[in-house]
């Protein structure tokens, strides 16, 4: 069972305004997973992964105490370069190794770590999964059970829209019309789900 | 199937595609669909761009991970507390055989489901009764996108085999498994109480004397299984029964557990165990 309890209040307690707090909750929510994942995949255990998820969200936490707000730079995409650079370079090194200890605001900046585009592209496409799967959640309790099922059965398990259709009991033109519309509300929440991010 | 009378209306497409009442239908282009090509092609492509439905086939498909990754997670984060159930309960219960009794939940096997009273990293535990003994049963399910993936298998019914050669008052006894089906079990004795980790969050500190009773008899459910060859590997307060009104203590989930000479669990140098 995943649960990250610690992140909640603890890390909260840096940021400050009702503004960053959103900023903030809206980062934890999405990174959380991509990060968990990310040490999965590298064999870690799930409390190992969780572990390494608390290191990385401390480690930016850590960094808030160091954010002036400066002209022109929004907490949002801050946060998000800071994350980055966190994030890849816990994943560049062994998983046993996470990045820990006190390295200051601008060490965290300045690490450059080998392999980075790797990792780098590992994490964009996770942050997509992330936003996918978070619009889906929307999308799916939006949307009535069957039609739902109609875009999960084609799009998800890979199943023609002819045998979705016997397997639903409808006919494949429902089927057809369904998916689309899921798919449609799909692009759009994901595409609003990235403006708070570009 | 008539495509003279029934002919393409792109506009209604968009129109249909843009309407935000979930429930409007639209009888005529469905039919439409059922026979025209060339509007299916339409309606997909207007309705996201062929990169969009390739991302959501791609991104979309459960790992191995979900479970506690993605959307099950993504439901029990900061300040969005969802009163949906995660994704894993929801699976299983969909999968669950219908019943004739309206109390249950389903059916699973030969057990009416009533109710689920954990859920886990590798599935739920929903609470059965079993019909033919009329005795309480704990289930433990494997989610069924985990029973698509082998290792996940693997790993499941060795904590059956594990668990399952293992009598001893201070262990969970298992009374069968099912590992072949669509929806791999597992069916436990059902303990009335709550686990240690419960106890501990209500009551606190504990007095010696309770450590001391719950310690020797946690330490004799594990002499049980080191018996069997069996490393537990996963003890804590959470996998640590309390039986209510009784004084004993029985220990469960031997998800992590391995026989010692098997050494293709874990990698070198990785803690096992769950926080």
């Amino acid at each position: 069972m995943t649960e990250f309890p610690e992140t909640r209040s603890n890390l909260l307690a840096q940021v400050r305004s009702p503004d960053e707090r959103e900023a903030w909750e809206e980062f934890v929510l999405t990174y959380q997973p991509v990060i968990y994942r990310m040490a999965r995949r590298r064999g870690m255990q799930d409390s190992d992964a969780q572990d390494l998820v608390q290191t990385v969200l401390m480690r930016v936490a850590g960094a808030i105490e160091s954010w002036e707000k400066a002209p022109g730079v929004r907490f949002r995409h801050w946060l998000r370069r800071v994350a980055k650079n966190a994030i890849l370079s816990a994943f560049s090194r062994k998983p046993n190794d996470p990045a820990l200890g006190g390295s200051g605001i601008q060490q965290l900046m300045d690490e450059q770590p080998a392999e980075a585009t790797e990792v780098e592209h590992e994490l964009a496409l996770e942050s997509q999964r992330e936003q996918f799967l978070r619009a889906a959640v929307m999308v799916q309790s939006d949307v009535n059970a069957e039609t739902w099922r109609a875009f999960e059965l084609t799009v998800i398990d890979g199943e023609s829209c002819e045998s979705a259709a016997k397997i639903l009991e409808k006919s494949v033109g429902a089927v057809y019309a369904a998916r689309s519309r899921v798919m449609r509300r799909l692009r759009n929440k994901v595409q609003e789900l990235g403006q708070g991010e570009s | 199937m008539n495509a003279q009378r029934n002919d393409c209306d792109r506009r209604r497409i968009d129109a249909f595609l843009e309407s935000n009442h979930v429930a409007l239908e639209d009888p005529q282009l469905i039919e439409h669909l059922d026979s025209c090509q060339s509007c299916r092609d339409y309606i997909g492509s207007q309705a996201a761009e062929a990169r969009s439905w390739a991302q959501a086939t791609d991104l979309l498909k459960p790992s191995e991970f979900d479970n506690a990754g993605s959307l099950a997670c993504s439901a029990v984060t900061i300040g969005h507390q969802s009163s949906e159930q995660p994704l894993a309960v929801r699976n299983v219960l969909a999968s669950l055989a219908p019943t004739d009794d309206p109390n249950r939940l389903g059916r699973l096997g030969g057990y009416e489901v009533s109710g689920v009273v954990g859920v886990g990293g590798m599935g739920i535990v929903p609470k059965a009764v079993d019909p033919a003994l009329d005795r309480v049963v704990a289930i433990k399910v494997m989610a069924p996108h985990l029973a698509n993936n082998a290792a996940s298998r693997a790993r499941f019914s060795r904590e059956a085999k594990a668990a399952a050669a293992v009598l001893d008052p201070n262990v969970v006894p298992i009374h069968s498994v099912s590992s072949d089906g669509d929806t791999p079990y597992l069916v436990m004795a059902y303990i009335r109480g709550g686990s240690l980790q419960k106890r501990l969050q209500r009551e606190g500190t504990l007095t010696t004397v309770e450590i001391s009773r719950i310690g020797a008899q946690v330490a004799a459910g594990l002499a049980a299984a080191h018996e069997q060859v069996l490393v537990h590997r996963d003890v804590k307060p959470e996998n640590i029964l309390l039986e209510d009104n009784v004084e004993r203590v029985t220990l469960t989930d031997f998800g992590l557990a391995r026989a010692v000479d098997d050494a293709s669990v874990t990698r070198e140098g990785t803690i096992a165990g769950t926080p």
